[in-house]
């Protein structure tokens, strides 16, 4: 379960990154969050796993707060970042070993990191094979395998599609939903509509810092998403005040 | 601090593959055998030469004719510890002679073949230690900002993971690389040390060797302690690895040198000072000399010390025995009065000229010391000097032990050589001749046969009677053990910079 409550982040040089942000994603559900670049997706990721510590208002994982209690509530959250770098000089299977400990997983065995690795789809070949030599969408298959071994009841996904083969984005969404149906709840911050309209149960618009939109899976299956998105994006912020009381 | 073994295997596992971890070792392995090898040998060649020495000085004094030529050889011998850190082992000397006609100073017996320690005199296993510290710093200045540029920090701290628990590993991953290195450098050091012939290696000596290897642990973990410090504050690996190089060349030479050039303008000119005061004093016994030359035509064939007195005067030629005899006809007797009558005039002299050069020396010298401590005290707290400090009290080679004690134990042994030979009576007639005074004669005809064969020839030296010196003063210097007061201030300066780059780390 995430949630924030008025969740604000100010950075130090005033700049307001989240404005009184609210959100409740329950066990089971996936969120997506859709905007432009510094429309604050990462800030509200970051503030879930407490990277940086909101200004006002509170987060919480499963009921933990993540900024009096970080390393409680980062027990409860697997995490993928867009761009996974990882560690050039080990092959995947020790990368995954690596992160998989560090979540808790320590009794794993050298078959389990396979079938991680084999189910987001990476080769067997590639399994023994040094990162250094993994194309971007490998090595983001490796970091999605790190958030699946961590097996936490929710995950924090940042762009995770970015770098991702068609294949290999609707694997992505495979997994995804599988881990939805064990009762995870899913925070996923990305661009990509058409695979928010394929997963998402509930979709958020945010645009410099604001939730401008927040639709249910009923509402953006009847409207056309896509459409909403460009609308709120092209809008100046001003509009968009506007339209939002018009509607309340 | 769950996590704290799994992130140090990790980081463990990651340096041991990085190339500056694989050039460091390389070059601890390749510079422990050849280092080791020739620091080895030159040891070996040093204890040689003073095995050889010490059996030549003992030969001289055995073959002493009077007390003027009576000399108490004392050597320092080389310590196997300067295998590891030479310091001024013999730069400022290791042997010295305790006479009554010579002021005491240190010599070296150093003949240094090899041409490598005569290009780098002080590249020793410590000096190797000095050059992995650079390895050290740059395998911890890229670690932190290494992982922020790739992000992988976040995906580490996405788990439960305490920045304590992160820095720590860190820290003491790069200390097991130091440590690493280190032992290869010290085992491999230690077995040519220990395998040589040459090299006594008594209980003591591994004792010392330990504490050595421990300094040289807490010095290069200050450069891990640094490197990471380094690293807390930069965002960026190739800026903390440049940082980190500029704070090396910062704290390993550019402050250091300036302090020493600094510190030693003002001691040139003490220096300049204090050899011109040294000159003016034995001008003024070369006047009083040459004085008594003239009033009392000194013959000084059987004191050596005459001869430094000769070299400043030499336009005034001294009269032999055999002249005496023949051109102002003086009796045998008389020309042994007469040398002790010179003597008697000549000693004074020649112990205010020694007392005055020494004090004048002594001046000198703790002005010098002074301004050692001054440098000292300036450069206290760089790991290099707290280094050298701990390596100079475990190996006995600093200038604290080598100046201050052994020359104080140089004049405590020339008083007691002057206490053995009042007890001698040797400054009277027996400092040139053994030939008893009751004894001597108006003309050298009136000696007997056997007199004439024992005393007739002292130029010879062939049938002359020895000194006894069996019963003379042995010296040896204490092999002087200070506890390495740098160690602690070491341990120190590495819990300050832990504890500073951990709070920039845990700030950001």
């Amino acid at each position: 379960m995430l949630q924030t409550h008025q969740l604000t982040k100010r950075y130090e040089d005033n700049r307001l990154a989240l404005d009184s942000l609210n959100l409740d994603i329950q066990p089971g559900r996936i969120f997506f969050l859709l905007g432009a670049n510094g429309a604050g997706k990462t800030t509200t990721i970051n503030l879930f796993l407490n990277f940086i510590t909101p200004t006002l208002g509170k987060v919480s994982v499963n009921g933990i707060d993540a900024s009096a209690k970080p390393l409680e509530a980062r027990q409860h959250v697997s995490f993928l970042s867009e761009n996974v770098m990882l560690y050039g000089n080990f092959t995947a299977r020790q990368n995954l070993d690596f992160f998989a400990k560090l979540g808790g997983k320590t009794r794993l065995s050298k078959a389990d990191y396979y079938c991680l690795l084999r189910k987001v789809g990476l080769q067997d070949e590639a399994l023994e094979k040094k990162l250094k030599t993994f194309s971007k969408g490998m090595r983001q298959k490796v970091g999605l395998a790190i958030a699946l071994a961590k097996d936490a009841d929710n995950m924090l996904l940042d762009e995770p599609t970015s770098g991702l083969d068609p294949k290999a984005a609707a694997e992505l969404v495979n997994i995804l939903k599988e881990q939805s149906k064990a009762g995870k709840a899913i925070l996923m911050c990305t661009h990509d509509i058409f695979r928010a309209k394929e997963l998402a149960d509930e979709v958020g618009i945010m645009k410099e810092g604001r939730m401008v939109k927040q639709l249910s899976r009923k509402e953006f299956l009847q409207e056309d998403l896509e459409r909403i998105y460009l609308e709120y994006m092209g809008q100046p912020m001003n509009g968009i005040d506007k339209t939002i009381h018009e509607k309340r | 601090m769950k996590n704290f073994k799994i992130l140090l295997v990790h980081e463990l596992q990651q340096q041991s593959k990085s190339f500056i971890f694989v050039l460091m070792m390389a070059v601890a392995l390749l510079t422990a055998f050849i280092c080791g090898y020739i620091q080895v040998d030159d040891f070996a060649e040093r204890q040689a030469v003073y095995r050889e020495e010490l059996r030549t000085g003992q030969a001289q004094q055995k073959e002493a004719l009077a007390y003027s030529q009576f000399a108490v050889p004392v050597l320092i011998a080389p310590n196997p510890m300067s295998i590891f850190y030479r310091g001024v082992d013999e730069s400022i000397g290791n042997k010295s002679m305790i006479s009554p006609v010579r002021l005491p100073d240190l010599e070296s017996t150093s003949q240094r073949r090899n041409p490598f320690l005569a290009m780098f005199a002080n590249l020793d296993i410590s000096g190797i230690v000095k050059i992995l510290s650079i390895f050290v710093l740059l395998l911890a200045a890229g670690i932190i900002p290494g992982e922020r540029e790739t992000r992988i920090w976040h995906l580490i701290f996405a788990n439960s993971v305490k920045g304590f628990a992160y820095y720590l590993a860190k820290f003491c991953a790069t200390g097991i690389s130091a440590l690493l290195s280190l032992s290869v450098l010290f085992f491999v050091a230690g077995i040519l040390a220990a395998v040589h012939p040459m090299v006594e290696t008594a209980g003591a000596f591994w004792m010392r060797l330990g504490l050595t290897f421990l300094a040289s642990f807490l010095y290069l973990s200050v450069f891990a302690t640094l490197g990471l410090a380094v690293s807390a504050r930069s965002q960026h690996a190739g800026a903390s690895v440049l940082w980190g190089v500029l704070v090396w060349i910062g704290i390993s030479f550019i402050y250091p040198n300036l302090i020493g050039t600094l510190a030693d303008r003002p001691l040139d000119a003490e220096n300049r000072l204090a050899v011109r005061e040294i000159k003016n004093i034995e001008e003024e016994c070369v006047r009083e000399f040459s004085s008594l030359k003239k009033w009392h035509g000194l013959d000084m064939m059987h004191l050596p010390f005459a001869r430094y007195f000769d070299s400043n005067i030499p336009e005034q030629r001294l009269l032999t025995r055999s002249e005496m005899e023949a051109v102002i006809s003086m009796s045998e007797k008389g020309v042994l009065e007469n040398e002790l009558a010179n003597w008697e005039r000549l000693w004074p002299i020649l112990w205010k000229y020694q007392q005055g050069i020494q004090d004048q020396k002594d001046r000198m010298r703790q002005k010098q010391l002074g301004q050692q401590r001054s440098h000292q005290s300036l450069t206290c707290f760089l790991p290099d000097m707290l280094y050298e400090q701990s390596l100079a009290s475990l190996a006995g080679t600093g200038i604290e032990y080598r100046d201050e004690y052994l020359r104080g134990e140089l004049r405590r042994f020339r008083g007691q050589v002057f206490d053995y030979l009042e007890g001698k009576k040797a400054f009277g007639e027996k400092f040139f001749t053994l030939f008893p005074r009751d004894q001597w004669r108006d003309s050298w005809d009136d000696y007997t046969a056997s007199e004439r064969e024992i005393y007739g020839d002292f130029e010879k030296q062939e049938n002359y009677p020895r000194l006894s010196t069996t019963d003379a003063p042995v010296f040896a210097f204490a092999e002087k053990f200070d506890f390495p007061a740098g160690l602690p201030v070491l341990l120190g300066v590495n819990v300050l910079l832990f504890v500073a780059g951990l709070g920039w780390f845990q700030k950001r």
